[in-house]
């Protein structure tokens, strides 16, 4: 068997993939799927449940390409990855705050949204402009915008 | 390199004294301990997900001693 080449060190993906699996995620078949690893990883991180990846913002919200190589790398052991709990507590809790968090948003496009709009502002965009980009990249209305700053008001 | 060994006896008050973040890593069977000792960090920047990849790496090639 050849081993996969990963961007990171291995221990880290399978975290990440852990994550996935745990959140009846993972799986890679469509792009939506894709997009949605890719939001819940995002997420992940927000919340320190995860290993950084770097995100970049394109036409779907913030994307990773070395998690995406990663996960691809990953796929063929999917059945063998744990989704275990963390071990330390805090961790957990975490991680059922990320679990509650992406089971509130459950439309990959509220997902797109929440998820562009807080790295617009992770990346120094004002609430205002960050609403302003997001309404020009992903047509977001005002009610869209109003329920993903409510969502992650919940978490940061 | 990491060590994981069990605790002896008077050995986890010890080591939590000198450092509490290891308290959270006692296995859920409370015998096995994961002392780090210049393990190659992983690429998370949080300390508690440092040690929790450090030991699930453990776990997984099996450094626990029996």
């Amino acid at each position: 068997m050849v081993t996969p080449s990963f961007t990171k060190p291995v221990d880290d993906v399978l975290l990440v993939a852990g994550i996935l699996k745990r959140l009846k995620a993972g799986s890679l078949a469509s792009l939506s799927e894709r997009i949605r690893c890719q939001k819940i990883q995002y997420f992940a991180q927000v919340l320190k449940v995860s290993s950084p990846y770097s995100f970049g913002l394109y036409l779907h919200g913030p994307y990773s390409p070395d998690l995406a190589r990663d996960l691809f790398a990953m796929e063929q052991y999917s059945q063998t990855i744990l989704d275990a709990p963390f071990v330390s507590e805090e961790l957990e809790e975490r991680f059922v705050q990320l679990q509650k968090f992406i089971s509130n948003v459950k439309e990959l496009r509220m997902l797109e949204i929440t998820a562009t709009l807080h790295w617009l502002v992770s990346e120094g965009y004002t609430k205002d402009s960050a609403d302003k980009k997001v309404s020009e990249l992903k047509q977001a209305s005002a009610q869209e915008l109003h329920k993903a700053h409510a969502s992650l008001g919940e978490i940061v | 390199m990491t060590t994981l060994r069990k605790a002896k006896t008077g050995e986890l008050q010890e080591l939590f004294s000198a450092d509490p973040a290891l308290e959270k890593y006692v296995s859920h069977d409370k015998e096995k301990i994961l002392v780090l000792k210049a393990e190659p960090k992983s690429m998370a920047t949080d300390p508690l997900l440092q040690v929790e990849i450090s030991f699930r790496k453990c776990e997984r090639v099996g450094v626990f001693d029996k």
